[in-house]
């Protein structure tokens, strides 16, 4: 049987469980989409367990969150592929455990900051606030424009949509930021065409003819 | 009489010469040659020179598609190939995860050099493994303007659906650079 469909259908953690459960070797090999753009995967199983996960610039557990929290994407199971050197070494039961865990907490993120698309700026009193920020709430606050959306914002930096999320909501929390605006994703508009070529429309014609 | 040409590249065996095969009203000039080495185990015969394959429009227009050689020892033809071309087709095997790779190599090559409108030929879309074009264009990790179009090669209208749709990207860019080739 073929392993394959969309993760709308099919969640990771559900895709995971299954082929755990059936003890199956191979590779899932995943298409995928979040925060951070376009990216690839693969989760290696051997006789069901998870031995190593890549994705993006990520390995081991960092990219299996990092593809189970994606937003949308494709996947497809090749039978006994090749295993690359292990980088999971955690057990099936805590890593699904886990990355459940993070799916549910991201869902109460989500409830808070629906969109990565929303824009915030920093509070006018920022200055005076007397909080104590990680590296990576600083290279956050740090982007903070008033301008940048947030999916701008986990782009440059390279940072997981999950992570990205649970940051802005830390620093809402605390009021040190606002929300601005949601920006309007564009889609690009067609360019004008230029002069109409008068053979390259024969051609089209004749295409069309055929 | 003006000469309009479109180039067709892409990794061994992912279907060139089938491509142009299909379309050309001549039979196909094909510089082949048998294969000696263990690429024999994939197909008979390689291109090592050039495809050549023509479509007359009209009295006063004819479409001229070149195939380049897929092995890369013959890429010494690519740039020579290059010279003067309206468009480009790449072809991979869809079924193929290094087909796929190999085409990024084709499009590193060719799209730089010739900044001219590019069309994915996802080829082999009648076997039932094939990748689908979204799942290519993210392997081929290329720009979403430039469109994958499923494609099977050994199908008249699949090739014809693949060049049209060039010729409307080439009509809605505009042609770049000065490539009339009138006389």
């Amino acid at each position: 049987m073929e392993l394959a469909g969309n993760i709308k259908d099919f969640s990771i953690i559900e895709i995971s469980q299954f082929v755990w459960i059936s003890k199956r070797t191979g590779r899932l090999r995943l298409f995928l989409e979040s925060a951070i753009g376009k990216f690839e995967g693969s989760i290696y199983f051997v006789d069901g367990n998870i031995t190593s996960v890549m994705a993006h610039d990520k390995k081991g557990k960092d990219a299996y969150f990092l593809i189970t929290e994606a937003d949308s994407g494709s996947f497809r199971f090749i039978s006994d592929d090749t295993t690359p050197e292990t980088n999971i070494v955690t057990s099936m039961n805590q890593l699904l455990l886990e990355a459940s865990g993070r799916t549910k907490l991201f869902e109460t993120l989500k409830r808070e900051i629906p969109s990565t698309n929303i824009v915030y700026s920093l509070a006018p009193d920022f200055a005076t606030f007397d909080l104590v920020f990680d590296s990576n709430q600083w290279a956050v606050i740090a982007m903070i424009d008033g301008e940048k959306t947030l999916a701008e914002i986990s782009k440059f930096l390279g940072m997981p949509e999950f992570d990205i999320i649970r940051i802005f909501y830390s620093l809402l929390q605390v009021g040190v930021i606002k929300r601005v605006a949601v920006k309007q994703v564009k889609k690009p508009e067609p360019s004008e065409p230029k002069k109409a070529v008068g053979f390259i429309q024969k051609i089209i014609d004749y295409f069309k003819g055929l | 009489m003006r000469r309009v040409k479109v180039l067709v590249t892409g990794p061994f065996a992912s279907g060139k010469t089938s491509f142009i095969s299909k379309i050309s009203e001549i039979p196909v000039v094909s510089t082949e040659k048998s294969l000696t080495d263990e690429t024999r185990v994939v197909k008979e015969k390689t291109t090592v020179a050039l495809d050549f394959g023509r479509i007359t429009i009209d009295e006063d227009l004819v479409l001229y598609i070149f195939g380049t050689p897929g092995q890369e020892r013959f890429s010494y033809m690519w740039d020579v190939l290059s010279v003067g071309a309206y468009g480009l087709v790449v072809t991979v095997d869809s079924t193929d995860y290094r087909s796929i790779i190999q085409g990024r190599r084709y499009l590193a090559f060719f799209l730089p050099k010739l900044k001219i409108p590019c069309i994915i030929a996802a080829n082999k879309q009648d076997l039932p493994n094939a990748l689908k074009p979204d799942e290519i264009s993210t392997l081929l990790g290329i720009d979403p303007s430039i469109e994958v179009l499923p494609c099977t090669t050994t199908e008249g209208d699949s090739v014809k659906k693949v060049l049209l749709r060039l010729f409307e990207t080439i009509d809605e860019l505009g042609i770049v650079g000065d490539y009339t080739n009138e006389n």
